[in-house]
């Protein structure tokens, strides 16, 4: 920053204030919900609002939020009533139109995942956004019922939202000063996050899906050499055909766990960018698939723990012969 | 931070749009070639670390029968000697000392847990980590990396945590104001590393034990308010003074987190006063949930805004 003023781009005062870290969104996340849920609960005990009536309330809900998100002024209060409206209102109309239409579940999820794509265009709010894209991910991966056809949704998701994020950080001159730039990165980053530990539950890395397997490996690898492609350009590595033959050797072995190629262009994403958030999606995703990867194989824990142990010897000879050339 | 503050500014039209590429040349938003190299250095030197401790882990989690029991201890004791070794003979500060110290602190746990696996003395698990958490200090001592303290708190969190359970059969809410205790030493302690011994690198362990704390209070001040407790009234009286100094904090991350404290501290409080009315308690909960968010998160927006970038 002091570089920025030094050179006349900001003046000092600029520098004044803070960002808004992103606990401090999560807090009013969870007041606002808690409020929204709390609010139905109580209007509900006064009898104001029952089971027919809960879908009026929802929709009632949403327009008094896009009304003071649009014409009120930008106080707390009407920011925190209006995230805790659009809670309010969510919850209430799908439940109520569930109770009354008697809609099965696919079509509920289609209500909100539409009522997401509306309140994305209609409130430009950093935790609003990040909320709808997480709505809209969940929505679409639990419409399909049976785990191959979760398992397809969270395949095409994965993919999807890692390629615009790679999208994002190559070619960020174009879209680093639009508002909603963080809105959507960060939203992106954090379903990867949550994309990841969604398989665990589903038993989808069966042996009956190779299929899947093998066109998520394929398009995951797309992906990585992508990354490696450009990397290697902005840096102007040399020996690149060894890198990539190592490469592919690499997402060839990874075939059983295809989201491991996925964390490591997550991996090669932040060397050339401090993203803290990929930073810990990168981690997270590689601590539980490495896991997932070993427990996969089909050797004896001796070969496991010995495999382990001498890729940790690679990669620490490979520091060392490194620094010698260094 | 840096890279919202200046999208912030970017956003706020205080910086030419034209001026991007100028502004990341200066902030250096990408690695350079030199940044890149360090960091693929750093990387095989952590992760190969990793993988060499965890492979030992496993192998000794096999308990391979044809390999003598001493050989066993040998190879482990090779490990802690070898590592601790070179960061004998290089600077503590370098990068190699601090992964030979955390393979190190590993092999230690292993060695326990080998002497426990070969002759079955019967001993309870918190043995294993009393003893492995007691010999982690020679090494935490010594090193002031962050990871290596980290890795030590949570082996004797979990010491104590199983101390409390196996030996006193302390409840879990004992049990978390045994670990709540705990956390205020090592807050103190780190406090005075900082301000009386300046080692600012542990203000990023000071701040998460500091997280940690309020957490656990948060949880046994609501557990007791729920349970009507006697000893509610006191645990309130230190709470009032200690949110207090959290609410001091720079650390908006500290203050965000006093915030969410007060706010379910207030709102349960409140479900107390309403007795034991289902009806009455939802309507005070919500109430007062939605009354201090209102207050409390003006009051967090306010600290931010008016708190330097730093």
């Amino acid at each position: 920053m002091q570089r920025l003023i030094e050179k006349g781009i900001i003046k000092p005062e600029d520098i004044e204030g803070n960002t808004i870290p992103w606990i401090s969104h999560l807090v009013i996340f969870i007041s606002t919900f808690l409020g929204g849920v709390g609010i139905i609960f109580v209007l509900g005990i006064m009898r104001i609002i029952n089971e027919d009536t809960l879908w009026i309330f929802g929709l009632m809900a949403l327009g008094g939020a896009i009304f003071i998100a649009k014409g009120g002024k930008k106080t707390i209060e009407n920011y925190y009533t209006t995230l805790m409206l659009i809670i309010a209102g969510e919850i209430a109309f799908i439940v109520g139109l569930k109770v009354v239409s008697s809609l099965d579940t696919t079509a509920m999820l289609l209500w909100l995942a539409s009522l997401q794509i509306v309140l994305f265009f209609t409130i430009d709010d950093y935790i609003q956004r990040v909320h709808n894209i997480t709505l809209f991910t969940l929505a679409f991966v639990f419409i399909s019922q049976n785990a191959t056809g979760i398992y397809f949704m969270i395949m095409l998701f994965t993919l999807l939202y890692s390629g615009i994020v790679l999208h994002m950080v190559f070619e960020q001159k174009r879209y680093f000063t639009q508002a909603w730039f963080y809105h959507i990165k960060d939203a992106l980053i954090l379903n990867l996050l949550i994309l990841t530990f969604l398989p665990f539950g589903l038993h989808h890395l069966s042996t009956e899906l190779t299929g899947l397997k093998i066109t998520f490996t394929f398009f995951a690898s797309i992906l990585a050499l992508f990354t490696l492609y450009r990397l290697l350009n902005l840096y102007d590595v040399g020996n690149q055909i060894a890198i990539y033959t190592l490469s592919i050797l690499l997402m060839i072995a990874f075939y059983p766990t295809p989201a491991l190629i996925i964390a490591f262009m997550l991996l090669a994403l932040c060397s050339y960018q401090n993203d803290k958030l990929l930073m810990v999606v990168w981690l997270v995703t590689s601590v539980i698939f490495i896991g997932y990867w070993y427990y996969s194989l089909e050797f004896s824990l001796l070969y496991k723990s010995l495999s382990m142990m001498v890729v940790g010897l690679i990669m620490l000879g490979s520091y060392y012969l490194r620094r010698m050339h260094a | 931070m840096k890279m919202r503050k200046v999208h912030k500014l970017f956003i706020e039209e205080r910086i030419d749009k034209a001026k991007y590429d100028e502004v990341a040349s200066l902030l250096r938003i990408n690695a350079s070639k030199e940044e890149l190299k360090e960091w693929i250095d750093h990387f095989l030197l952590w992760m190969g670390g990793l993988f060499f401790i965890t492979g030992v882990v496993f192998f000794f989690a096999y308990n391979w029968a044809e390999m003598h029991k001493f050989a066993k201890f040998g190879l482990v004791f090779a490990i802690i000697f070898s590592t601790t070794l070179i960061a004998l003979v290089r600077p503590l500060s370098s990068i190699v000392s601090q992964v030979a110290l955390f393979v190190a602190m590993v092999a230690i746990g292993i060695e326990w847990t080998l002497f426990g696996q070969i002759y079955q003395t019967g001993a309870d698990a918190w043995n294993l980590f009393v003893a492995w958490s007691l010999f982690g200090i020679i090494i935490v001592a010594t090193s002031t990396h962050v990871l290596h303290w980290l890795t030590w708190l949570v082996i004797t969190h979990i010491a104590l945590a199983l101390f409390a359970t196996q030996v006193l059969e302390f409840d879990g809410i004992e049990t978390m104001i045994i670990m709540a205790l705990f956390s205020a030493m090592i807050i103190a302690l780190f406090y005075l590393l900082i301000h009386s011994y300046a080692m600012p690198h542990f203000r990023w362990l000071y701040d998460l034990n500091l997280a940690y704390f309020i957490t656990l209070f948060t949880l046994i001040l609501i557990d007791e308010f729920i349970g009507y407790s006697e000893a509610m009234r006191g645990l309130l009286l230190l709470y009032i003074p200690t949110i207090w100094l959290y609410l001091k904090q720079h650390n908006m991350i500290i203050v965000s987190l006093s915030v969410l404290s007060l706010i379910f501290v207030i709102s349960s409080f409140f479900v107390m006063l309403a007795g034991r009315d289902v009806e009455t308690k939802i309507v005070m909960g919500v109430l007062s949930l939605i009354v201090s968010s209102v207050v409390l998160i003006n009051y967090l927006l306010k600290r931010i805004k008016d708190a330097k970038t730093h």
